[in-house]
């Protein structure tokens, strides 16, 4: 089935998405095809289910299972670059002189003062751009942005900003035209790699299992 | 035929049972958006895992799983209510004949409206029959005497006909070893196994 939604009471305990790129390395970047079939690099990521009571176990037993192997899809909203407010305690820092290891003064102070969701507007790129010009938001470094390309949606991560033009990876999978571009909290598509994971149930509950997902367009 | 029942002293500590599509071709790999074709790709497998039983009853443990002889012999294993599917006392038919590759079925139930969860064991046709299936209820679903359309997995293996019954609650599931037989661990004063197992097509 296509666009599954994550279940709401299915928590991910753990683990973060990367950008994969080993075998996939782009136009012309691997000797034998099937090193380039997808287009390039996309995003992985390896998250950790905690332990469910029975019934929910179940219901996401039946979850997973709809998708179908990896011919079904999943929606997940990506990590925040910043963190929420209602989900952060709000650190002031040590005042006792802590430093770390380089001397430089420890500061673990969370700053939460920019837009979680911002929607801009991104110029035209190619397929294979690394740098986007965004206008009408501000992403930061370590966000993912969201934007429609001619294959459908791709999602990015910054890894460096010069106002205006972002610098992200993985590139572009297919070009775009110049049209919005979602910032911060977006949600995009992912599928299982391989079968789906068996969840473990014990009496009365299930035990903790991993989940693999790649990107999927 | 009936199936070989596990024995009686046998309790499931950890069940691990997953639907593989056992059976994708793996000529083509990486096309990511080939579904399933054939019918026999979506299967049930895993591993079950036994609390411990006595050493008595380890050696019989032991006698019960060579007589299944490998992967030839299906054999019989109780899902139970609260535990590998949701309580519930469907009974129903299907009403429309499904057909192999389906991913849905049409049911009725027969024991007036009852609602069913995501993640509920049906059992279609009788235990050891031909065609009989255990399948898995992937959506919600309120089911009374009119037909409704129901997402399943497994997907449907054997052409199964208008008026075959459905029946929910304990279910019992046809399985074979993946292999040879497992070994029942003794030690001394008890013993312990656990089983790698695939679904058995019958």
């Amino acid at each position: 089935m296509q666009w599954r939604q994550w279940p709401t009471f299915a928590k991910i305990h753990s683990g973060g998405p990367t950008v994969e790129a080993h075998s996939r390395g782009g136009e012309n970047a691997g000797g034998h095809y099937s090193y380039i079939v997808g287009g390039g690099a996309r995003i992985v990521w390896k998250l950790s289910v905690p332990p469910m009571q029975t019934k929910d176990a179940l219901r996401f037993r039946a979850f997973l299972h709809s998708l179908r192997g990896a011919a079904g899809t999943l929606e997940l909203v990506m990590p925040f670059a910043k963190p929420l407010p209602a989900f952060t305690a709000h650190f002031n820092g040590y005042t006792d002189g802590t430093v770390h290891t380089d001397d430089t003064a420890y500061d673990d102070a969370v700053s939460y003062d920019t837009a979680f969701f911002q929607s801009g507007t991104v110029a035209a790129a190619a397929a294979g751009a690394e740098v986007l010009s965004i206008t009408g938001a501000t992403p930061v470094v370590g966000e993912w942005l969201k934007v429609q390309t001619a294959d459908g949606p791709q999602c990015v991560r910054v890894f460096g900003v010069a106002a205006p033009q972002a610098f992200v990876r993985p590139r572009l999978r297919a070009a775009l035209t110049s049209s919005t571009v979602h910032v911060g909290q977006v949600s995009c598509t992912f599928r299982l790699v391989g079968n789906a994971p068996a969840v473990p149930l014990v009496n009365g509950r299930s035990l903790a299992l991993d989940i693999e997902l790649e990107e999927a367009r | 035929m009936a199936l070989n029942q596990l024995p009686t002293f046998a309790h499931i500590a950890e069940l691990q049972l997953s639907i593989a599509l056992v059976e994708r071709s793996v000529r083509r790999p990486s096309l990511k958006t080939r579904g399933p074709q054939a019918t026999l790709t979506e299967m049930w497998r895993g591993q079950i895992a036994f609390a411990d039983v006595s050493a008595a009853n380890a050696r019989v443990f032991a006698s019960w799983a060579e007589w299944q002889d490998g992967r030839v012999q299906a054999f019989g294993v109780t899902l139970r209510q609260g535990f590998a599917t949701h309580a519930n006392n469907f009974a129903g038919t299907i009403t429309v004949a499904a057909l192999p590759g389906d991913s849905f079925v049409y049911l009725a139930s027969s024991a007036g409206s009852q609602s069913l969860l995501s993640g509920t064991l049906l059992a279609i046709g009788a235990p050891g029959a031909a065609g009989y299936q255990v399948v898995e209820l992937l959506d919600d679903a309120t089911l009374n005497s009119a037909a409704s359309l129901v997402p399943i997995a497994p997907r449907i293996r054997k052409q199964t006909p208008a008026g075959t019954a459905v029946a929910g609650g304990d279910v019992q599931a046809a399985l074979r070893f993946t292999g040879d037989m497992p070994g029942v661990t003794q030690a001394l004063f008890r013993g312990v196994t656990s089983f790698d197992v695939i679904e058995a097509v019958l």
